[in-house]
């Protein structure tokens, strides 16, 4: 089982490639020159999110530099006391909405304390397998258009991250 | 120095949501907000030497993850040239109009719906870098649909939402880190995993179709 999984997340990119090509030499196109033709547009696009990069890379390690999320914790504290989530979560299910990396640092951290078959240590697999970085997802698409009005993106997009942050919970404490 | 915070920060929440109302909540202020509330809480504890640090490492960060991205950016935008001229994105988008239809409906421009299809698949694939890519892409195309227009088009939210909630088939990391923590049994997050993305992805349409009335 584990081999297919890998096996398979391996494969999709040479096997994608391999299609396109093929199907190109098939069809008899000038498969190089349309390739050389699309790696300039996509190396114009890099270059054209740097700036968005830049911006949303301050504002997020700031943030989490600034100790900011630590008086987060202090003020939901009680509340996940309250409906018996473990207290090491909460980090987690705040960063995980901002910084990939970040929130992976988080996790090796819970691990670390609870164990990785815990109760806590499963619910933080999941949450940082099954959820993304919202803002940062948001910043980043948005950046590339003339957006200035997301409308409801955020919204939406907060209320799937909770719903997936709720499921992995319940899941976990099923399973 | 907790309760000035709060305060601080219950009145920019009470700013975002004012300007929202009169419909000018803007990426300008949700960046400048969050650049502002991080400076002075730093201020107040005494990290702002290692703001200022945070500051220019990350922008330094932000460039080499897009150096380090932009050779995987030009080889899909390449092989996705060869796909797009000799049709076969054509022959994709056709078979799965019906799964797309469903999410954003009206939209027809099969190169769109290419781009939208690829991201979806690089995710389950677990090739975030990829996903990227294809969907930086899919948010020029559906801008330029947009007529570069100030407000966002439903299926610019629905496709950012939805791309949001999309998880790996095996989180590859997560495993890597489970197993060197001596986990019994590494993969056991995988079906919780899908679980939960499913839930999100489920929810997170319905939201969409909810709130696209209303905003």
């Amino acid at each position: 089982m584990n081999n297919f999984f890998s096996a398979v997340s391996a494969g999709f990119m040479p096997v994608m490639a391999a299609v396109i090509v093929g199907y190109g030499l098939i069809k008899k196109a000038p498969v190089y020159d349309y390739f050389i033709e699309g790696a300039k547009e996509g190396l114009k696009t890099a270059v054209e999110i740097i700036p968005f990069m830049v911006g949303i890379y301050i504002a997020v390690n700031g943030l989490t530099v600034s100790g900011f999320l630590d008086f987060i914790y202090i003020v939901f504290k009680p509340l996940f006391s309250l409906v018996h989530i473990p207290v090491e979560l909460l980090p987690l299910i705040f960063l995980r909405a901002v910084s990939g990396s970040g929130s992976f640092i988080i996790l090796q951290n819970i691990l670390e304390i609870t164990g990785p078959d815990s109760f806590a240590g499963r619910a933080a697999c999941s949450m940082s397998g099954g959820c993304e970085t919202v803002i940062y997802v948001l910043a980043l698409y948005f950046g590339v258009t003339h957006v200035k009005k997301t409308r409801h993106a955020l919204a939406g997009g907060l209320i799937g991250y909770c719903t997936g942050i709720a499921v992995s919970l319940i899941i976990c404490n099923i399973l | 120095m907790e309760i000035i915070a709060t305060s601080f920060f219950l009145f920019s929440i009470n700013f975002l949501v004012k300007q929202e109302s009169r419909g000018f909540v803007m990426m300008n202020y949700i960046w400048a907000g969050i650049l502002l509330l991080s400076l002075i809480y730093s201020a107040f504890n005494g990290r702002i030497g290692a703001f200022g640090q945070a500051m220019m490492n990350s922008s330094q960060e932000a460039v080499n993850f897009i150096i380090s991205m932009a050779g995987i950016m030009a080889m899909w935008s390449g092989l996705m040239k060869i796909a797009e001229k000799t049709g076969l994105i054509n022959k994709l988008s056709k078979c799965l109009l019906p799964f797309t239809g469903l999410l954003f409906p009206g939209q027809r421009d099969p190169e769109t719906l290419s781009c939208i299809i690829m991201s979806f698949m690089s995710n389950i694939f677990g090739t975030g870098n990829s996903s990227t890519v294809f969907a930086l892409r899919t948010m020029e195309k559906l801008d330029a649909q947009n007529h570069f227009s100030p407000s966002a088009s439903n299926d610019m939210c629905t496709f950012a939402v939805v791309n949001m909630a999309f998880a790996p088939i095996v989180p590859v990391v997560t495993v890597q880190l489970r197993e060197e923590m001596g986990s019994a049994d590494p993969y056991s997050v995988v079906l919780p995993c899908l679980i939960a993305s499913a839930a999100t992805i489920i929810v997170s349409v319905i939201c969409c179709k909810v709130l696209e009335r209303k905003f």
